[in-house]
């Protein structure tokens, strides 16, 4: 407290903007409001749901949390926008010699989300044996109409039943694959050395191309709904022989995480007429758990693209500041990583 | 220096590698594979979950190593070590977790059901 | 006299003691101590600085301490947060001593009762020991390692302030009375009921938020001690106990994901509607079980090891010389890191698991305890070649050595299968893990206190005070434990609000088991007031302590040549100090890992390329 080993009397703002010549902030608002934000969102969650129940008044409060989350992250982005590289610390002894700080970090992150999703594979690979297949089930025979047979009812057979109703997923994975090349292509745009190309043509490439990544980034979360909740018209094309019809959502099909009295045309007795009455709750809360935590990590990762595309577009990264965008193409080529585990997985499986 | 594979540039061949992958996926699914079950005594669903995990396993190594970075850069050998410690736990928590359900024996075969090698 | 306390509640329309609200108890007594002690911090700080109390002085000093992302001052609110509530979980324990003080009590209804016993696992573990031992991590590691901050001193920041939040949202449900009922263990299905209270959805809400700050720690302390040591400091030239706190992150960051993964399942089941744990849908409640213990064992393995360090600090400094075996120290508390991840079955032998895996966990359980005894004889071995200093925090530590060993051992009869289905569930449990983690890890604490107070706060504690802490709590402690374990071979339960003696065959307790259960009461309110003795040190040291120098003990690590208290940044950035090793062939030849590792490293000539 007494020695300050020369340095001049300042002191940035905790609100923002910060000057990183002296290295990273001593003082932010961030962390704590980010704290509080998360508590006041998780609480009025808590009173939003309840068992199922749905209650409508906590609504408001639940989008105040958002709101001070928001502020968090408005606080923390000020106090970065000024950052352009200049401090940017390279570790010391073995092993991550010469290796950027952030850049270690990052992967330590990786190592704790792998460990998450494979949490909820387990948990996926643990349900997925312990619990007979519904088709398995209905072949059988071992069932009684009108009495609902607890039996794991893959959303494969739903999604995977045709081209069309595959067609979201399979553009979400070409989406996400076209991201992961966008977002390389911003950090090698970036990292071109200065007076090898125009820095305005610079800017403009570096913007656009995470630009794109966030739009593809959103075609993944529309499509995602569409999936699930909202379902498509395909109209007819004759030239193409395809006749118009519907494509119906998981939720319109009755795939739901309340639904323990599911029926599917699948599973009629063409003999009897008896239709098969099955308890799904499992089944469509591991789809909907798993590929919505994934869903989570996209949501988080075109909050965290806002950020990079505006910064972009003000010009900010140069050669010595594009490594950021690289941290954040890890955190994206990983998430990618999940997709590609858990689309065939869940969806084709 | 991992700027090019084959001549051409890295990003590009990956990303059109990934592509073709995952075509071969989804024609795995779409297409008639009882042919193939019939021969290896075995049902379609089984076979399509082999084509499946063959086909995760390579496009999970290319974008490990050229997208993340994790091939051809002077910190790869180091970053790549990082990135496979948690191995260890994620296979403990795998077998531990995922395979040990209680009913789950019933649908394994012979050789990982308890009680095959005398425990 | 042994049979019935009887007092009064004042202000509670003077009923019995027995018949008032047990949490407006809890509540009433809680916000007495924290009154009493708002008001002795407030006279010291108003007698160390009169002038103190202007408005123009309160604002930068509270946005100071509020924003503030430099390691002391985290590590410092950490020690605020984690004395805070080890007091609230000693409080819990109390009312929790009461109702078990005689047969048939109630005190505490069966319904308050559960919630106590939740609050007080769930409050100790989560909310009193992790603070605690982040604090000192704080503080110490940068100081030892020679670094200036953390790798990322904003998400430091957020990890604590995620902390009392968390607080909040899982003391929410308790003062209505509806606080989580389910054990801290949180057992599937019953946390999935409606029937389990409400306050079990914000207990897992804010544990969930425990679970991202303790990730985001052990992220930032694996990046700082990988990357930020002092030039010359090797893997093997770091003190002990930063060693201690790499293994507890490394191990916390990779279990507790699971935990996280599991607490969101719960959330979800009582929110949404999933059906994660619902058993008519087919839901499993082992698998809550297998994600619970997969981070739960080690869990507790973080909270001891940095104990470990600890021990290893004090016993060095206090004999005068270096620990032996400092390899076998470093090989054996990684051991322990690794094998932790796989014996976690232990917690679950009777919960109808996988018999394979149940063989399984019993092997490497048995095999775990290994490695603790290496350190505890090379613990032994050190005190043998050296001359031991009597201050307070070696009697902490020889103290430690006793207990911990105790506990250990009494661990060790649960791996047999056989006897742990005899033991489980019984008081025998209660007694080994309250040797291992109060006798462990609280006794690590207070050593550390003695040991690292000076530094800190740049006062010297008092010895004599000290003294009577560590006689008065080591006894007291001793009483109230050690006879629980002849109390769980005979047969008494845990978590269950009261106990018969009857001669049934279900429940046969002897006579003898209510006097013992008021001793331990009584032990246990000792235990209590002993605590004060630290308390009222540190505000005495505070107030009038003797101002301490940068190495009052003759400590050679690193952070005994700052002043006391270090200066912020606590290193100049541009001046870090090197390690000048005394074997300076060891500073400057890599080992045969560093060999190998060496070929991988990026070359210094490359670490200026940038373009891919």
């Amino acid at each position: 407290m007494s020695d300050n080993y020369g340095h001049d009397e300042h002191h940035p703002s905790p609100w923002g903007p910060h000057d990183w010549d002296h290295g990273a902030p001593h003082n932010s608002f961030a962390p704590i409001i980010l704290a509080i934000g998360v508590g006041i969102f998780l609480l009025m969650f808590g009173g939003l749901f309840a068992f199922g129940e749905y209650d409508p008044s906590y609504l408001p409060m639940v989008f105040v949390g958002f709101a001070v989350i928001a502020s968090a992250f408005i606080v923390w982005w000020r106090q970065d926008m000024s950052f352009d590289g200049t401090y940017e610390p390279r570790g010391r002894g073995v092993p991550f010699k010469n290796i950027q700080i952030r850049k270690v970090g990052v992967w330590v992150f990786l190592m704790s989300e792998m460990m998450i999703f494979t949490s909820l594979f387990s948990t996926y690979m643990r349900y997925r044996q312990g619990i007979p297949r519904c088709d398995t089930v209905f072949e059988s025979g071992d069932w009684v109409e009108g009495v609902a047979v607890n039996c794991y009812e893959p959303a494969s057979q739903l999604i995977a039943s045709s081209w069309w109703h595959i067609a979201p997923g399979a553009i979400n994975t070409f989406a996400l694959i076209i991201s992961s090349f966008t977002i390389v292509q911003a950090l090698r745009w970036a990292h071109k050395p200065e007076g090898s190309v125009d820095e305005d043509v610079r800017r403009k490439r570096v913007y656009r191309y995470l630009g794109a990544t966030w739009c593809l980034a959103v075609l993944f979360l529309t499509l995602k709904m569409v999936e699930w909740f909202i379902g498509f018209h395909v109209p007819e094309i004759g030239f193409l022989g395809i006749h118009e019809h519907e494509i119906h959502s998981l939720y319109s099909e009755g795939y739901l995480i309340n639904n323990d009295q599911y029926q599917s045309h699948n599973y009629v007795d063409e003999a009897t007429g008896a239709h098969m009455m099955a308890n799904i709750r499992v089944s469509a809360t591991m789809f909907y758990v798993t590929t919505g935590t994934h869903g989570a990590h996209v949501l988080g990762g075109i909050v965290g693209l806002t950020y990079l595309t505006y910064k972009a577009w003000t010009g900010a990264y140069k050669p010595q500041s594009a490594v950021s965008i690289e941290y954040f193409g890890l955190y994206w080529h990983f998430v990618d990583l999940v997709w590609v585990l858990v689309f065939p997985f869940f969806y084709l499986y | 220096m991992s700027n090019t594979i084959m001549g051409k540039d890295a990003y590009w061949m990956n990303f059109g590698g990934l592509m073709a992958l995952t075509l071969l996926e989804v024609a795995a699914v779409g297409s008639d594979l009882s042919g193939i079950a019939a021969d290896y005594d075995t049902t379609e669903r089984a076979i399509t979950l082999w084509i499946l995990t063959i086909i995760a396993i390579p496009k999970f190594m290319m974008i490990a190593a050229i997208f993340m970075h994790l091939w051809g850069e002077g910190d790869s050998g180091i970053l790549t070590l990082t990135a496979l410690f948690p191995a260890f736990f994620i296979i403990v928590m795998v077998l531990f977790i995922g395979l040990t359900h209680p009913e789950a024996t019933t649908g394994l075969p012979a050789w990982c059901r308890p009680g095959t090698y005398g425990l | 006299m042994w049979n019935r306390a009887e007092a009064t509640a004042f202000g509670f329309g003077s009923e019995p003691l027995e018949d008032a609200d047990p949490f407006k108890v809890l509540a009433t007594l809680i916000v007495v101590s924290v009154v009493l002690l708002s008001i002795v911090v407030l006279y010291v700080f108003y007698r160390n600085n009169p002038d103190g109390f202007e408005w123009d002085r309160f604002a930068p000093w509270i946005t100071e301490w509020i924003t503030s992302t430099d390691h002391k001052k985290i590590g410092t609110l950490y020690f605020v947060q984690g004395l805070f509530f080890l007091g609230v979980g000693g409080i819990m324990a109390m009312m929790i001593r009461v109702q078990l003080s005689s047969p048939g009590n109630d005190f505490i209804s069966q319904d308050y009762y559960n919630q106590f016993f939740t609050l007080h696992g769930t409050t100790m573990i989560f909310l009193a020991a992790m603070p605690l031992i982040a604090g000192f991590a704080n503080w110490i590691v940068p100081l030892q390692i020679g670094a200036p901050d953390l790798a990322f001193p904003r998400l430091n920041a957020l990890s604590f302030w995620l902390q009392p939040v968390a607080a909040l949202l899982i003391f929410t449900g308790v003062f209505s009375g509806a606080g989580a009922d389910t054990g801290w263990t949180g057992y599937a299905p019953y946390v999935v009921t409606e029937t389990a209270h409400a306050g079990v959805s914000m207990w897992a809400a804010g544990q969930i938020m425990l679970v991202a700050s303790s990730t985001l720690t052990g992220i930032n302390f694996l990046t700082t001690i990988a990357v930020m040591r002092a030039p010359g400091m090797g893997w093997f030239q770091m003190p002990l106990f930063t060693w201690s706190i790499l293994v507890a992150n490394v191990m916390l960051f990779l279990s507790i994901p699971a935990f996280g993964v599991g607490l969101i399942q719960v959330f979800l089941d009582r929110t949404i509607g999933t059906a994660f744990y619902d058993v008519a849908a087919g839901g499993d409640p082992l698998l809550w079980s297998h994600l619970f213990w997969y981070f739960g064992h080690p869990e507790v393995y973080v909270v001891i090891v940095p104990a470990f360090g600890v021990i290893s600090e004090v016993i060095a400094t206090s004999a005068r010389r270096s620990i032996f075996g400092y390899k076998s120290m470093v090989y054996a508390m990684a051991g322990i890191g690794l094998v932790s991840f796989i014996v976690y079955g232990h917690h679950m032998f009777t919960s109808g698991m996988s018999p394979t895996l149940r063989f399984v966990t019993m092997l490497t359980t048995m095999l775990v305890a290994v490695p603790t005894g290496i350190k505890i004889f090379n613990w032994l071995k050190t005190m043998h070649g050296g001359s031991l200093v009597y201050r307070t925090h070696t009697l902490w530590t020889l103290g430690f050595l006793v207990t911990f060993t105790l506990g250990g051992i009494s661990g060790m009869f649960f791996p047999s299968m056989g006897m742990d289905v005899h033991l489980h569930e019984t008081y025998f449990v209660v007694a080994h893990f309250h040797y291992v983690l109060v006798g462990g890890t609280v006794f690590g604490f207070y050593a550390a206190i003695y040991y690292w107070y000076p530094k800190m706060t740049g006062r010297m504690l008092d010895e004599k005070l000290g003294v009577l802490h560590f006689l008065t709590g080591f006894i007291s402690y001793n009483a109230v434990f050690w006879p629980m374990h002849r109390l769980g071979v005979i047969g008494m339960i845990r978590r269950t609000h009261t106990y018969y003696i009857t001669t049934d065959d279900f429940q046969a307790l002897p006579e003898w088991a209510a006097d013992w259960n008021m001793m331990i009461s009584v032990s246990a309110f000792l235990f209590f007031a002993s605590n004060l003795f630290l308390v009222a040190n540190m505000i005495k040291s505070l107030i009038r302590g003797e101002k301490a120098p940068a190495d009052p003990w003759g400590g050679w690590s690193f952070e005994w040549m700052t002043s006391s208290p270090p200066p912020t940044p606590s290193f100049d950035p541009h001046n870090i100090p090197t390690l000048m090793n005394a074997n300076e062939h060891v500073a400057n030849e890599p080992g045969k890992i560093g060999k190998w590792f060496q070929r991988l490293m990026v070359a210094d000539d490359t670490a200026e390329e940038g373009s891919h």
